[in-house]
């Protein structure tokens, strides 16, 4: 006698197949850039980018990149700097701020929310910002990277609304335990949003690891430069770009790195901070027994 | 309890200090001594805000050098320190004259914007390359060079670049002189063809137009690519600066339009028109839109980026190609490789081009000259030492201190070929391997006419085709004709995007339209109501002002 | 020091400085910041009124000539200015109105699963695009849309039909666009929505097992409630920055041939004022579209109070 399935298990059935086939949806296109950077360029040249299994493997590209290898690593040790330095100083203030906006009770809320939430529409632009940063001696400074965009007004306010949704009664207890705000913060409220401190810190980190644009303005000596920007250097190569390169480099008859030098690259920028995500997962526990926190 | 509250305090009062102090922290040394610490470059300031007065009286210049320099594989991380600094003292040794470089990031946009800050935010910039230096001339922000060329010590440089044409594109209608050249006039967009195929279908190089197409519907229905995929006539799009068929007119307009691709003088009114309003435009449209009717042309060839043209080129799939020359000169040695069974000794390269040019079927030659650009390196009215920048300008377009700004010191990156024997005449040189790396900073030469002095050879022993190009056909102006009254003439930038205001939508408007006349969306039909909606937007303003600048320059 | 519950008269400020002092204090920083790097350049957006141009340097932005509205009526007086915002606004609008809504269904899907390596297998690949940069992303596209041997092109041609010119196709672009959006944004932006999920007390769905509620009757009303709040402001802040689109990826997509549907306003502004410096236009229809995202944003925040959700103010 056949049993019957439950729901449960058909909706994981369903769920399962779905998210595979999301996964190959995703996964193709992104296993040929991975496959692009082991092919030689006349492969590349014959068969076009979008090749998932090459006639032969070929790692040229990579030897280029290791050839360069000093440069890399000292550009390496530049995003990682930045990404450690910003995320825990981005984290640290955003939680301070978002923490206060959060407190229903406290006076000035609204106006303090408008006035962040202002300048995600407005700004200066970048040459008065520029000015600001230079007239502070960041220019050409490690500090440059990470001062500048400290807050992010998007991650701060999803941060304060994380914060809203843990349930009051929680914190009506913890006040009438006599605590105040600040140790409601550490004893309450911080062990109950790690998944979304986590989140958090991942959206700077990531944010820290894939930006380029700050370093390109603010920073003038090669030697400060992060990974994204040699990357950078590499895929828009001005003799690559169509539109994005001026009429004027037609008389710059060079070749732009090859099209598996640029894949290689990807692959070798983008790989560690791929790493990172498994860990901070472990902080997105299902349902936090709510409960028990109390205790 | 009350400790968790201090500690708070701590916490937030540390934040505040962070914030603080980094504001205040790591802002460059001002004063700069002699430092040899390999660290210390790091410090040194390539922003340079005092860099100017530098010690032991050695004047310290600095240049973004946007030339270009750095858009070489390998160059995107730029320098070991210990490279740069080599370099540096060996320029200082030569030229007295201390060169810090600022490298550009490498796309163009970013790459301006990046000199727009430098230049806003007033660090030390001595040079820096543009494509006009009539925006920077106007505000006073550059200075005339005239001063500096006449010197004596300038006659080498001002020799070099002569030939070229280049001056011109740099002087203004009184005569001052503002910038050093970057770019030259040029032959830029033969019709090559594939030397297999023509042998293949028993031809010889066309000669004219009708040979010409004669090969691209021969090659069509032969199709010796296979598939269908083969692509008889590669082009290529324009910029939106100057136009979506810009190349393209550059190659076959001047078989169609007596002026060529440029400006010309319509003899009925006496004004300065587009070369898209001249007689014989849409004859040219007409070929066009037959060639894409037919699967001549590429149906994605007006959207292709250049990536892609050159990959349809390399893969070996292009029987004609009116393109950018070096898209396949450059890639010759990789199309090779694609092609099997391709016979060395039967065709020594794989492209081959007709000397004298292509005739058009209104008996001229089909391809326009392309007149240098305003592109050159211009020196900061700010700077205190324009005699140094000229100095280690003058230094740099030479030869061989190009070959050694390009690779390195000689004897460590670059040595003469050993194994030639009139190395040094034939200025053939190979590089060597294994050194730091060295990412051409402090090139400021790279230029054409020296470009062309080197000969390089490949593994066979054979002169690459890139090289034998830039040395045999680049300047061979015989196969084209003039671009109609563009000649030395320099336009005001500044005063066509004042004077015109619908100039952006003018551009729009007549690229969209343009287009669809080529891929058959409109018809040729409609093109007087096209001419009419044009003066609607604002063409008349368009003329007028040409008009109005191409007078006042022949009257000075 | 507890809180004081009993006061109801009127307090000076002083006296909820004082109370929440600690709050504030922690604050600060933040604070700081915003006043030193974010109001502190709002100077520069004057130059919207003025011919400001680079190598003026700082005293430039306020030396230079006034010019009244003279950018913003550039701007409104060009013939594209309408084509410019509807596009914007039109592919703007598809990648929210697909992108938004998938990301909360993959969220969902993610948190549903029990294995748990799958789990994290799916939730790391999901995000994978997010780290490739436009140019690479456009290099995709073409190639996969390229009439000779593209994928797409492949299928199409295996159905019969005749290969299609993707990118040169104006009725094709939005399409594109969105897929290559969506596509790139979904993972990231479902990684918010799992985090809010895991934020929802577990006791809700023990009782709703014991009550006998199926399990999507268990996603709608429990997880999807509980992640209401951040949806919102989710919402609102994509709101904000609806007209708000980079140059970047339509640049590199772009040709005349498909101006009719892809010319977007960064793209015009890019061509008229990056390429010429002409900071003064740009900054002006930055103010312009600045001042349209407060409006929409302030209607969506408005309504979503109505509605009885946590708006952002």
């Amino acid at each position: 006698m056949k049993k019957r399935l439950s729901g449960e298990t058909v909706f994981q059935a369903v769920d399962v197949i779905i998210m595979c086939i999301f996964i190959i949806l995703i996964l193709v296109p992104v296993f040929t850039v991975v496959m692009t950077s082991f092919i030689s360029e006349a492969e590349i040249a014959r068969r076009g980018s979008f090749i998932i299994i090459p006639e032969k493997f070929d790692f040229t590209a990579y030897e280029m990149l290791i050839a360069s290898g000093k440069n890399i690593l000292r550009a390496y040790k530049n995003t990682l700097f930045r990404v450690l330095t910003g995320t825990f100083l981005s984290l640290a203030v955003t939680i301070g701020l978002g923490y206060g906006l959060s407190r229903p009770q406290l006076k000035g809320r609204t106006v303090i929310t408008g006035f962040v939430f202002f300048t995600m529409l407005f700004s200066g632009g970048m040459i008065p910002t520029f000015i600001v940063v230079k007239g502070l001696g960041l220019m050409d400074s490690r500090w440059s990277m990470v001062l500048p965009c400290m807050v992010n007004t998007w991650n701060l306010l999803i941060m304060r609304n994380f914060f809203y949704a843990i349930p009051n009664s929680l914190e009506e207890a913890a006040v009438i335990d006599g605590a105040n705000d600040v140790q409601i913060l550490i004893k309450v409220v911080l062990p109950l949003s790690k998944a979304s401190i986590a989140t958090i810190g991942l959206f700077y980190a990531v944010s820290h690891w894939n930006s380029w644009f700050d370093a390109m303005l603010y920073i003038n000596k090669t030697a400060l430069l992060p990974m994204q920007n040699i990357l950078r250097n590499i895929i828009t190569s001005v003799s690559s770009i169509g539109d994005l390169g001026a009429d004027a480099y037609n008389s710059l008859d060079v070749l732009p790195p090859s099209q598996s030098v640029r894949a290689a690259t990807i692959v070798v920028t983008t790989l560690p901070i791929l790493v990172v995500y498994p860990f901070i997962q472990k902080y997105f526990v299902k349902g936090v027994m709510v409960g028990s926190v109390k205790g | 309890m009350k400790k968790r509250q201090e500690m708070a305090a701590i916490l937030a009062a540390a934040m505040t200090m962070t914030l603080l102090a980094g504001c205040g922290n790591d802002t460059p040394p001002q004063s700069q001594g002699t430092e040899q610490s390999e660290s210390s470059r790091e410090s040194q300031g390539t922003s340079g805000t005092d860099a100017g007065t530098a010690g032991d009286d050695v004047p310290t210049i600095v240049i973004y050098n946007n030339s270009g320099a750095f858009s070489v594989s390998g160059a995107e991380a730029g320098s070991d320190e210990s490279a740069y600094k080599e370099m540096q003292d060996y320029i200082l040794e030569q030229t007295g004259v201390k060169v810090e470089v600022i490298m550009p990031p490498s796309d163009a946009s970013a790459e301006r914007e990046k000199l727009n800050l430098l230049l806003a935010g007033g660090d030390q910039i001595d040079a820096w390359w543009e494509d006009d230096w009539g925006k920077y001339a106007r505000d006073g922000i550059i200075i005339p060079l005239n001063e500096y060329l006449e010197a004596p010590e300038a006659q080498a440089l001002w020799k070099l670049w002569e030939p070229w044409g280049s001056w011109e594109k740099m002087t203004d209608s009184e005569g001052k002189i503002w910038a050093i050249p970057r770019n030259t006039d040029t032959v830029p967009y033969p019709i090559m063809y594939r030397s297999d195929w023509l042998d293949q279908l028993g031809m010889d190089i066309p000669s004219t137009f009708d040979e010409f197409n004669d090969y691209l519907y021969k090659v069509k229905e032969l199709d010796p690519y296979g598939n269908g995929e083969t692509i008889p006539l590669m082009l290529e799009k324009g910029t939106s600066e100057l136009g979506i068929l810009d190349r393209a007119e550059y190659a076959f307009l001047g078989g169609y339009v007596e002026s060529g691709n440029g400006k010309w003088i319509d003899e009925t009114d006496g004004k300065v028109k587009p070369e898209w309003l001249a007689d014989g435009y849409t004859d040219f449209l007409k070929q066009l839109n037959q060639w894409y009717q037919d699967g001549i042309i590429h149906k994605e060839n007006f959207t292709m980026d250049v990536d892609t043209v050159r990959g349809n080129i390399t893969k070996g799939a292009v029987a004609a190609s009116a393109a950018w020359y070096s898209r396949v000169t450059l890639t010759e040695a990789t199309t090779r490789e694609n092609v099997p069974g391709f016979d060395r000794d039967k065709y020594t390269y794989i492209y081959c081009a007709n000397e004298k040019g292509t005739i058009g079927p209104n008996g001229n030659l089909m391809q326009t000259k392309s007149v240098a650009n305003t592109r050159g390196l211009m020196i900061s009215s700010k700077c205190k030492h324009p005699e140094a920048v000229m100095k280690f300008v003058e230094w740099s377009f030479e030869w061989e201190n190009y070959t050694t700004e390009q690779y390195g010191l000689e004897g460590k990156y670059w040595q003469y070929n050993p194994e030639s024997e009139n190395a040094k005449e034939n200025k053939d040189v190979v590089l060597i391997e294994g050194g730091p790396t060295y990412a051409r900073d402090f090139l400021v030469s790279l230029a054409v006419p020296l470009e062309v002095q080197t000969t390089e050879y490949d593994d066979d022993g054979i002169q690459e085709m890139h090289n034998f190009w830039l040395q045999k056909r680049l300047s061979d102006y015989q196969s084209t004709i003039e671009p109609g009254i563009e000649n030395g003439i320099v336009w005001d930038k500044v005063a066509l995007t004042e004077n015109i205001p619908s100039l952006n939508d003018l551009n729009t408007y007549k690229d969209e339209e343009l287009i669809k006349f080529v891929n058959g969306t409109r018809s040729l039909d409609t093109w007087d109501a096209f001419l009419e909606e044009c003066y609607q937007i604002g063409l008349q303003d368009y003329i007028d002002e040409y008009t109005r600048q191409y007078n006042e320059m022949k009257n000075n | 020091m507890g809180v004081v519950l009993k006061e109801k008269k009127k307090r000076s400020f002083l006296y909820y400085l004082k109370r929440d002092r600690f709050i504030y204090l922690l604050m600060l920083p933040g604070l700081i910041y915003y006043i030193v790097f974010r109001y502190l350049p709002m100077f520069g957006i004057v130059i919207a009124f003025k011919d400001y141009k680079p190598f003026f340097g700082v005293e430039g932005i306020f030396t230079s000539d006034w010019v009244g509205l003279k950018h913003f009526t550039k701007f409104f007086g060009s013939m594209y200015c309408f084509r410019l915002i509807r596009n914007t606004l039109l592919l703007s609008l598809y990648t929210l109105v697909f992108s938004f809504p998938l990301s909360i269904v993959l969220a969902l899907f993610i948190n549903e699963l029990k294995r748990k390596w799958f789990k994290k297998t799916v939730q790391t690949v999901s995000y994978l695009p997010h780290f490739l940069s436009a140019v690479i992303v456009c290099g995709m596209i073409r190639t996969l849309t390229s009439v000779d041997g593209g994928l797409i092109n492949v299928v199409v041609k295996a159905f019969g039909g005749d290969p299609i010119p993707f990118l040169g196709q104006p009725e094709w672009f939005r399409t594109i666009y969105t897929v290559s959006e969506v596509w790139q944004t979904i993972g990231w932006e479902s990684i918010v929505f799992i985090a809010a999920m895991t934020g929802i007390d577990r006791a809700l769905y023990e009782a709703a097992m014991v009550d006998g509620a199926g399990i999507l009757r268990r996603m709608w009303s429990i997880t999807l409630p509980g992640i209401m709040p951040v949806v919102t402001i989710m919402l609102i802040l994509k709101v904000g920055n609806i007209l708000n689109m980079g140059y970047e990826k339509v640049l590199l997509l772009y040709s005349p041939q498909t101006y009719s549907t892809a010319d977007i306003i960064s793209t015009y502004v890019y061509r008229e004022g990056v390429l010429n410096q002409n900071y003064s236009f740009a900054s002006a229809v930055n103010l312009f579209i600045s001042i349209i995202s407060l409006i929409l944003v302030m209607g969506t925040n408005h309504i979503t109070k109505k509605m009885g959700q946590e708006g952002i103010w």
